[in-house]
């Protein structure tokens, strides 16, 4: 399964696209031969437990899952498998908070929290490694996104292969016409729910991978 | 200028790219039009210094103004019914800027043919400075 595994609808601030928007844009990409099974909205800051797109899923036949990309000591987090017991125990709006208590909360939860866009300057884990932090807990990040700026894939990618990290792909789509840019790809036709996707990581039977690379 | 209708677009077709710059003395003049009065941020480097953008930028007002010049292609800037931007980098002068569009949604509603369209502003490469949406309202080929 190809799935976007980061994409922000209007509930992030600084995003445009709904995500009534985000599946027409999928059935745009599977006309032009394309293959896309899902995104997940990767919202900012935030974990949007009370919408259901269930009904908008099943009528434009992919799938949509939510996740959080939330904003750390260390840069930016994607998280997966989010549960109401990790809301309560991580405020999500604390822009500084320890990325090491984010993992270790994350997986006490039954989820999974990695390094987002881990080459972007200024902000990107890269940076933080240079200055000396130790991420003992990390063994996923994501290698390409849809959003880097020249140069900015090519460190993650050199990071995964100095680390022998895993990684994903994700659009970063903030526009509906960015979905689906880059994506996650799972060998596997079982993705369902939420859990489904962190457990596949766990696994770490994935790729990442560019739109061109599904037709 | 062509006529174009709203059946001329489908989910996916692409405006654009359009190339501009904005001069320093485009700026100067959008800033005495605009009643922001040279000099200021936008026009001085040293007070652009002093206020931590560091180079004179293009207007937030401005840049939109710019991306709105991606629709004289289907009629002009008037067949705009809204634009919604975010600010991504500061827009600078004397750069080319590569302005475009997306088509992701065609409907009629209320007896108006519209079109949803993403809105683009990059240095032609990785750079994004503008990101958005815009709305336009397209005559009918039906009502012909």
């Amino acid at each position: 399964m190809f799935i976007d595994l980061h994409s922000h609808s209007v509930s992030s601030d600084d995003s445009r696209a709904t995500v009534e928007q985000f599946v027409k844009w999928v059935g745009v990409l599977r006309k032009k031969g394309f293959t896309i099974d899902g995104f997940v909205l990767t919202e900012h800051r935030k974990f949007d437990m009370d919408k259901d797109y269930s009904s908008l899923a099943e009528q434009y036949s992919v799938n949509i899952f939510k996740g959080s990309e939330l904003d750390t000591a260390h840069g930016h987090f994607l998280v997966y498998g989010v549960t109401e017991g990790l809301t309560k125990s991580i405020d999500f709006g604390n822009v500084k908070m320890d990325s090491h208590e984010l993992m270790e909360a994350a997986e006490f939860h039954g989820g999974i929290a990695f390094p987002a866009h881990p080459g972007r300057f200024g902000i990107g884990l890269v940076e933080y490694m240079a200055a000396g932090e130790d991420f003992p807990e990390v063994s996923i990040v994501e290698r390409l996104n849809g959003g880097g700026r020249a140069g900015e894939n090519e460190r993650a990618i050199e990071l995964c292969e100095q680390k022998l990290y895993l990684g994903t792909g994700g659009s970063d789509a903030h526009l509906a016409s960015h979905l689906g840019a880059c994506l996650t790809d799972f060998p596997t036709d079982d993705i369902t729910c939420e859990a489904d996707i962190v457990q596949a990581l766990k696994a770490g039977n994935f790729r990442a991978v560019r739109i061109e690379e599904t037709a | 200028m062509t006529i174009k209708y709203y059946e001329d677009y489908d989910l996916g077709d692409e405006l654009g790219p359009l190339v501009i710059q904005a001069s320093d003395d485009q700026v100067v003049e959008f800033c005495e039009t605009w009643g922001n009065k040279p000099p200021n941020r936008f026009t001085s480097k040293e007070i652009a210094t002093e206020t931590g953008v560091g180079e004179p930028i293009v207007p937030g007002i401005m840049s939109m103004a710019l991306v709105a010049e991606l629709f004289n292609e289907c009629g002009g800037s008037q067949n705009v019914m809204d634009i919604d931007v975010v600010f991504r980098a500061s827009v600078p002068h004397n750069s080319p800027l590569y302005i475009s569009g997306t088509i992701t949604d065609t409907r009629e509603e209320e007896g108006k043919y519209l079109l949803e369209c993403d809105l683009l502003m990059t240095d032609g490469e990785s750079k994004r400075y503008v990101i958005g949406t815009a709305l336009i309202s397209l005559p009918s080929n039906s009502n012909i």
